[in-house]
């Protein structure tokens, strides 16, 4: 009975803490600029994520690992020195990207630019950080994420032409913007693979005392969550696809994106729509600081744990709040928060090999799983997902950046 | 053999002339659909101001952004060379001047929803400009 009710928590907090800044955004620009054709996009960033999800659970319920750990144990300090640069650098503009869209929001509900909300912002979040456990910010924020099914109930209300849906989970050609269409692609990917998902997971896992006996829990709660959770996804494309499709409406702006709820819902859309967008960025940017203080606290062996008092764990506290301030800078110099996330999500797809390669190879290490090393299918899956976000990135970032189309 | 260089030559010219126009051609039209999605933007906000849908702050801000965005999109039409510039640049100065006003009156419901139905004739023309088509269909 424990376990059930643990496994429904669990998929309840993983669909809750699902969207964030990066996958509202490059859903929504998918959808309004290439209707439901790059519905299979989503699709597979959520299969890859739910292979990589369970698979991060699987390593810190059997061998008592987290993916940085075991990275570095495996590899060395060398490459662990590599993976926590490349990381922790795309990380803090996730972070930041994730910490503009709260200030966003604040802008949204209160008309005060979005600059004037950074400090405050920066006190909450390290504030929840400073007073909270681990608890409170993975099942507390993630339960009140469940906000975001607005986006599903504005979708199914909306009417939608299934078979057109259905048609876009099979990957097709661009018809026009060629390499836009491409680098929307891969922002999905990458807003959908965040490293900082599946190490935040893992540590999860070891903060919440997993064993062996929590890998079927573990599989059931990775492919519930992230599977409903990329739904949410698609209702956004969906969204974006019916109402700012036809107007000829590109979001190029965060201003533009309550137009995705309020033609349904009215004057209760836009406050679901800013609702939403605060509490889910709220909830990554938490998750985010703590996944870059627990990649350094894991690497150099430091004391970690967000249940623990900050007094024993001086190094982890610091970093976390190092993060808070860097992000908080980034937001105050006035950077375009929509940019920044579109910019930060092809730049994750970009270095997924860093993280995932290394991963791969501990999850077929005996010395770490013994009976639960990963099977060639999942090996299968998550390499050419990998592979072909790494290639698309190296060939449409450049194209991107220097104007193609 | 010297004709048939200045043959090769002359049409590697018209190739490159040719694939210049292409491309000013195809840039003239990004950035009149780009125009179109924040005039398009600045409609759609200004209906849901008329209704009482949002809130004054964020329609204040919303407009002010698609103001400098169109204002943008105006300064690199500029630059393109195309022979439907100088009419497209009227309309997109008109767009950019009603959605400066719509700022300003924000206070008062039946300018800001006349200036709005404005933004709906102004967003056919310009729709107009890169597709006669649109004029028939409308926004």
């Amino acid at each position: 009975m424990k376990k059930i009710f643990e496994i429904a928590l669990g998929i309840v907090t993983s669909v809750g803490g699902f969207l964030e800044i990066g996958s509202i955004t490059t859903a929504a620009q998918a959808g309004a600029e290439f209707s439901f054709q790059l519905v299979w996009a989503i699709v597979l960033g959520g299969l890859c994520v739910i292979f990589l999800v369970e698979q991060s659970g699987r390593l810190a319920a059997v061998s008592g690992h987290t993916i940085p750990d075991a990275i570095r144990e495996r590899f060395g300090s060398n490459y662990f020195l590599f993976l926590l640069v490349v990381i922790g650098i795309v990380s803090l503009l996730v972070m930041a990207a994730e910490f503009g869209g709260v200030c966003v929001a604040l802008e949204m509900a209160t008309g005060i630019g979005f600059q004037w909300w950074a400090i405050p912002v920066a006190f909450v979040i390290w504030l929840i950080i400073w007073k909270g456990t681990f608890g409170v910010i993975e099942k507390g924020v993630s339960l009140l994420g469940l906000v975001t099914l607005c986006f599903v109930a504005g979708a199914i209300t909306m009417r939608p032409p299934w078979n057109q849906i259905v048609h876009g989970v099979l990957p097709t050609l661009a018809v026009h913007d060629k390499a836009h269409y491409w680098f929307v692609a891969v922002s999905i990917l990458g807003a959908s693979i965040s490293p900082y998902l599946f190490f935040f997971y893992s540590s999860g896992a070891i903060e919440d005392e997993w064993d062996e006996s929590y890998v079927g829990v573990n599989r059931v709660i990775a492919t519930g969550g992230m599977s409903f959770g990329s739904f949410i996804s698609v209702a956004v494309l969906v969204l974006a696809a019916m109402l700012l499709l036809p107007q000829g409406i590109k979001v190029e702006h965060y201003s533009q994106l309550p137009l995705l709820l309020i033609p349904v819902f009215g004057r209760t859309g836009f406050w679901l729509f800013v609702a939403s967008l605060g509490i889910a960025c709220l909830g990554a940017a938490l998750e985010i600081t703590l996944e870059i203080a627990y990649l350094a606290a894991q690497g150099f062996g430091w004391n970690w744990s967000e249940n623990q008092r900050p007094l024993d764990e001086a190094r982890f506290s610091l970093v976390y709040t190092g993060t808070i301030l860097l992000a908080m800078l980034v937001v105050l110099i006035g950077i375009d928060p929509l940019k920044l996330t579109v910019f930060s999500m092809a730049l994750t797809a970009a270095t997924l090999p860093v993280s995932i390669v290394p991963f791969l190879f501990v999850m077929n290490d005996k010395s770490y799983l013994r009976d639960h090393r990963n099977g060639w299918i999942s090996n299968t899956v998550v390499l050419l997902i990998i592979g072909l976000a790494f290639v698309l990135s190296l060939v449409s970032i450049p194209l991107q950046i220097f104007g193609g189309s | 053999m010297n004709a048939s260089r200045h043959r090769v030559i002359l049409l590697l010219l018209l190739c490159v002339v040719g694939q210049s126009c292409a491309s000013s051609s195809q840039k003239f039209t990004k950035e009149v659909q780009e125009a179109i999605s924040w005039v398009a933007s600045a409609r759609m906000i200004g209906e849901a101001y008329v209704n009482g849908t949002i809130p004054k702050g964020y329609t204040k801000k919303a407009l002010a952004s698609f103001d400098s965005e169109l204002r943008s999109s105006g300064q690199r039409l500029q630059s393109i060379s195309d022979q439907r510039r100088a009419g497209t640049l009227v309309i997109l100065n008109q767009a950019e001047q009603t959605v400066a006003q719509m700022q300003t009156a924000l206070d008062d419901s039946v300018s800001f929803a006349q200036l709005n139905l404005r933004l709906v004739d102004q967003q056919r023309a310009l729709a107009a400009t890169t597709n006669p088509q649109a004029v028939l269909r409308g926004p």
